[in-house]
Parts: structure tokens; C-alpha cells; sequence
């Protein structure tokens, strides 16, 4: 398999994508998805599946205790305010994915070209996050009640 | 047929499927299910056509994230245990049509760029994106977005603290509903 020359980019040199780069992580989801895949087949495929249910094996399984009331209930919108939050901070998160490729690269990244810039602007980025985490945590978001 | 031809077939085949999946069934959280699979699919497809950013973008903020909040917005809002949305004759002629309609468009525009073939044949990553995204333009007329990158930050920050004013305005004494059991 050949690999495909560098591109140069205004970065400098950048390896090429190559979707051989990504070849183990198919392999990872080939191996997952046949499990689960196998798995579902093995118990829910008519003639395959051993039947035999009794009434402890058709509880739903709850860390091995007895489950309370049925799972599928109106639920607290307080999980949505922690789904919101989570979302900001996922956010967040990709953005600082570029960012770290880059800013450190040894051919031609930032820091070989605005110095230490490139840690001060990543800063200001993180501290106004950390701003609003102030708030919402002066503001009780964290506190459940 | 090349690998990679079969992994493109694999992948659209596979969201083709899901996105199908979610108009067809009339369960909420079935739609969220498939469209979670769906959007791994389209974001497959990204990976396979060399934009790994987007690729990713699509893993971490709609698989992870957007699709939290669609499966919890059908959580706190679901009335009977087996919620379904009833679609009636004229929903699904109606929508059948705009979507053959918006198909046969779509067909039709990427039968156009047969015309027009790739010339760039090796495409770089991530790194010239992170690098327009914070760089400083040194010349008039070099493209930099450091100045967006860091409004982002500020959007997120209106983003978070509306949430907390919201969630904090409606805060009621005591709870009506059953809190979840985490076991």
C-alpha cells in the first residue's frame, strides 16, 4: 500500500489524509457491530433462542437489584439543563481539536510562527468558559434539588 | 469493485437505511435511534471523503451531544409509556412528495459534478484549518478567523448562562414527578 506524498499547506508540510489511517478503527467497529449483532441474533431469532422464561428472567436487570415502578416515566427536566450543559462543554471541546493538532506541531505550527500567543489565545478561549462555569455554579445549576 | 468501494457502499447504504428508519416508525425515541445512526453513518462518509474535522465535529456535537438532547426532550415530554406519533394519509403523501421532490434534486446536482472531476488528489488534515482558525493574517487579504474563534467562546458563554437564568427562573418547591432511580 502506498502512502500518498505530503501536502504543503501554509502550515508547512502536513502528512495527507489517508483513510489507511483510519483501517483499525474499522476494524474495531466490524468486531463491535458483529458482537452486538450476533448477540441479538443468538436471543431474539425464533429456533436459535433457547426458550424457557421464568418470571425473575424477564425483570428488567438493575444492578442486580429489584427494579421500582416501571423504567419509562415523565422524567425531570433537570436532566435537559445537564444535557445543555454538557453540550457547551462538548463544544468547547472541539474546538480545542484543531487547536491541538496544530499549535505545537513541530514543521511549521504556530508556535514556531506567533510564539506564545497561540497559549494566550486558548486562554482567553478557556477563561470564558470558565466564567460562565463560575456563574452557573454561583447560580446553583450544580446543585440538585 | 475496490475497497473503497465497498466501504462508500457500506456507509451510504447503511444511513440510507437509518434515515428511513426515522420517518418510518412512529416512535419517538425509535426516530432518535435511528437518526443517531444516521448521523454516525453521514459522519463516516465525512471521515471517507478526507474532512476529518467535520467528520468529527458531526461524532462529538450531534452523535454525543445533539442526540442527548433529542432523546431527553422525548423523555420529559412523553405522555404513556409507548409514545407514537400517529401520521396520517396526508402526511405521508405530502412529505413523500417534498422528499422524491428534494431527492430528485439532489440526484440532479451530483449527476452535475460528473462533469466536473477532482483535481486535487491529496488532501491535507486538520492542521491548516486549526491554523486559519487562530492565526493572526500577517498580509492584508490573508484569510485568519481568530477573531470569530474567540466570539465563539463568547457565544458559548451567552449560551451557558442563559440556561442557568432559565433553569433557575422556573425552579418550582418541590418536584411532581418520580425522580429517575439510578441503580
Amino acid at each position: 500500500m502506498t502512502t500518498p506524498p505530503p501536502v504543503l499547506t501554509p502550515a508547512g508540510l502536513e502528512p495527507a489524509f489517508d483513510l489507511a489511517t483510519y483501517y483499525p478503527m474499522l476494524i474495531f467497529a466490524a468486531v463491535i457491530l458483529s458482537m452486538a449483532c450476533g448477540i441479538v441474533a443468538a436471543t431474539h431469532i425464533p429456533f436459535l433462542k433457547p426458550r424457557n422464561p421464568t418470571k425473575t428472567k424477564q425483570m428488567p436487570y438493575e444492578s442486580g437489584m429489584d427494579p421500582i415502578g416501571s423504567a419509562r416515566m415523565q422524567f425531570d427536566v433537570k436532566f435537559y439543563l445537564i444535557a445543555i450543559l454538557f453540550l457547551v462543554f462538548d463544544v468547547e471541546l472541539l474546538f480545542l481539536y484543531p487547536w491541538a493538532v496544530s499549535a505545537y506541531n513541530t514543521t511549521g505550527g504556530w508556535q514556531s510562527r506567533y510564539g506564545d500567543l497561540v497559549f494566550l489565545e486558548i486562554l482567553a478561549f478557556m477563561v470564558t468558559l470558565t466564567l460562565a462555569y463560575l456563574y452557573a455554579w454561583r447560580k446553583g445549576v450544580f446543585q440538585w434539588r | 469493485m475496490t475497497f473503497h468501494d465497498a466501504l462508500f457502499l457500506i456507509l451510504a447504504t447503511a444511513s440510507a437505511v437509518s434515515a428511513l428508519g426515522v420517518v418510518v416508525s412512529s416512535s419517538i425515541i425509535r426516530s432518535a435511534i435511528w437518526l443517531l445512526f444516521m448521523l454516525m453513518g453521514v459522519s463516516g462518509l465525512y471521515f471517507f471523503l478526507g474532512a476529518e474535522f467535520l467528520g468529527a465535529a458531526q461524532l462529538i456535537v450531534y452523535v454525543g451531544g445533539t442526540m442527548v438532547l433529542v432523546v431527553f426532550g422525548g423523555m420529559l415530554t412523553t405522555r404513556g409509556p409507548f409514545d407514537h406519533v400517529p401520521v396520517g394519509l396526508v402526511g405521508w403523501v405530502l412529505g413523500g412528495g417534498l422528499s422524491l421532490a428534494l431527492f430528485a434534486l439532489l440526484v440532479q446536482a451530483s449527476l452535475s459534478f460528473v462533469s466536473h472531476p477532482r483535481t486535487d488528489t491529496a488532501l491535507p488534515g486538520t492542521g491548516p484549518l486549526g491554523l486559519t482558525l487562530l492565526g493572526v493574517p500577517e498580509t492584508p487579504g490573508q484569510t485568519a478567523y481568530l477573531l470569530p474563534f474567540e466570539i465563539v467562546s463568547i457565544h458559548l458563554l451567552v449560551v451557558l448562562i442563559a440556561a442557568a437564568y432559565l433553569a433557575r427562573a422556573k425552579r418550582r418547591p418541590t418536584s411532581t414527578h418520580p425522580e429517575a432511580d439510578h441503580g
